[in-house]
């Protein structure tokens, strides 16, 4: 939910819209991203399948 | 001589590719296998897989061009590619384990299963089918550029279209032959191709930029503009372009059935937290590059070729190390999109038609041919005409969202159902196809707030699927069946070894 907001939610679009900080926000947002998708590995259902 | 080490890098790397491919060669006798290369491959494959396909070789050309022209509204692709790696760490689960425990081999298939319904699997199948094929000739088209810049003018740009069609056609005989096997086996070498050795050449040329007076502060300040409230876009233009990206992404036929390929739905679930990175940093320094390269003069006035403009920089060895990183990617698209396709008209158009489970892979190998060479035809017909094309592709990006709530909510939600599910799929391809023609070109619709119609074609389509949904329940029996089919993904399964590590 976190991530959708962070890279679909229209008024942060609007909030970073001129200058440099364009660049900042679509970088900074999506390595935060990119960084949850670790998070959500960690953090698993370690029993949800069978080790082959 | 120059072409002679352009055109020498390329079919190096071909030789290459075929020579791994061939080496990790097994016969693939029935359909099942064909389409998933026997469902046997480890996490790093799966990552490799997923990037090859998803990363075209458009990245270093249509991508690279937007972010040359339009600034940075261009790293859109990037918040909707990572997005679609957060989704496919949800869908790990459902769409591996159904797939093994059905043998489901397509994406059809598994709509299939969960509504069903012929009609569900067909019209999905259809849907995907023609929104591909567009986005396959554009792929074959689009080597035109690479065999063009690589011949340093001694061919022109026609009949680099002609080279490059021909070429990536010949590749696909190893597709039609090995199928999905073949497929993620030269996916890794492209991909480490594609996204490694071109993310060498993005850093250098960051470098060199970052150093000659091409900073970021020499960017212009209107290429740093998003479109917001007031802007003529629209102020939810930028949110429906990341929508419809993250949406579609996993109802391309090609990118869904990565799922089905390998060994567990950890597998997918550890093939997404790998690619993640790969992706945003590869995508990340792409689009900073093209952004930077701004301040170059040449760059504006042909910003589609702003990548080889760049790797000019380096001489005429990084020129043909440029090319062969956008050979490599448009490689493990076309021939994913390809075998998809083929695989998919096979099992789910024919073979529903014919009232019969396929069983052996002769059908989908002659299908994959057959798209291969109507797709051929289709790129060197259109030669001349590859900007009316990327229309017809944008267009289907449009089209092939609308799978979304059908294929997302039959895969998390027990209650939808086959008619939700017709519904759903038909009335949001109308709408979407019914603002398209009013609203062809810029994509927003201005009294929506720049939605682009592909957004309101699927806020219509989900509104259908939960009002049909809700209103004309599935029956008591089929409500019970589709209660099994998801109390089945709560079960333990073991999977047997013998898998490519």
């Amino acid at each position: 939910m976190v991530d959708i907001l962070l890279l679909l939610a229209p008024p942060v679009h609007w909030l970073f819209s001129d200058g440099q900080a364009t660049i900042w926000y679509f970088l900074v947002a999506n390595a935060l991203v990119t960084l949850s998708l670790f998070g959500l590995w960690m953090t698993r259902d370690a029993d949800e399948e069978a080790t082959p | 001589m120059n072409m002679l080490i352009g055109y020498g890098a390329i079919l190096l790397f071909t030789v290459l590719v075929v020579v791994v491919m061939s080496r990790g060669r097994r016969v693939d006798k029935s359909m099942s296998e064909y389409a998933t290369g026997g469902r046997s491959f480890s996490s790093w494959y799966g990552t490799m897989a997923f990037l090859n396909t998803w990363l075209a070789g458009t990245m270093f050309i249509s991508f690279a061009g937007l972010t040359a022209s339009a600034g940075a509204i261009g790293f859109y692709s990037l918040s909707y590619s990572l997005l679609s790696v957060v989704l496919m760490f949800f869908l790990g689960t459902p769409v591996n384990k159904w797939g093994r425990i059905h043998d489901l081999r397509t994406q059809a298939d598994l709509l299939g299963l969960r509504y069903n319904s012929r009609s569900v699997r067909v019209i999905a199948a259809l849907i995907g089918v023609l929104a591909s094929i567009p986005w396959v000739v554009l792929g074959m088209q689009s080597l035109g550029l690479v065999f063009s810049t690589l011949s340093f003018g001694q061919v022109s740009p026609y009949v680099a279209v002609v080279i490059g069609v021909l070429f990536i056609a010949a590749r696909q005989i190893w597709t039609v032959k090995l199928g999905t096997r073949g497929l993620i086996i030269s996916d890794m070498v492209q991909g480490i191709f594609a996204y490694g050795v071109g993310f060498l050449v993005i850093l250098g040329l960051m470098v060199w930029l970052i150093t000659n007076g091409h900073g970021f502060n020499e960017v212009s300040p209107s290429l740093l503009q998003l479109p917001g409230p007031g802007s003529a876009a629209g102020p939810f233009y930028l949110f429906s372009l990341i929508f419809t990206g993250m949406m579609g992404a996993w109802c391309w036929p090609d990118l869904f059935v990565r799922m089905f390929s390998v060994k567990t739905p950890k597998t997918v679930q550890k093939s997404a937290v790998q690619a993640a990175p790969i992706m945003f940093l590869f995508s990340a320094a792409l689009t900073t590059v093209c952004l930077l390269a701004t301040s170059i003069p040449s760059v504006s006035d042909a910003p589609d070729t702003v990548w080889f403009i760049l790797a000019g920089i380096g001489g005429v060895g990084m020129v043909a190390i440029a090319g062969v990183c956008v050979v490599a990617a448009t490689m493990g698209n076309v021939g994913a999109n390809l075998q998809a396709v083929g695989t998919q008209l096979a099992n789910d158009v024919i073979g529903v038609h014919k009232h019969e489970r396929i069983e052996s892979a002769k059908g989908a190998k002659i299908a994959v041919a057959a798209i291969t060479l109507i797709s051929a035809g289709a790129a060197l017909l259109m030669a001349n005409q590859v900007s009316g094309l990327i229309v017809v592709a944008f267009v289907s990006y449009q089209a092939i969202c609308q799978l979304a709530p059908t294929l997302l909510l039959g895969i998390f939600w027990r209650r939808g159902t086959a008619a939700a599910a017709n519904a759903a799929m038909v009335s949001g391809i109308l709408v979407a196809a019914v603002l398209e023609l009013m609203y062809p070109s810029p994509l927003s619709i201005p009294w929506l707030g720049g939605l682009t119609s592909g957004v309101a074609g699927l806020i219509v389509n989900l509104a259908v699927y939960l009002v049909v949904s809700v209103v004309k329940p599935a029956p008591a029996a089929e409500q019970a069946r589709v209660d099994a089919l998801f109390a089945g993904l709560k079960k333990k399964e073991t999977i047997s070894e013998g898998a490519l590590t």
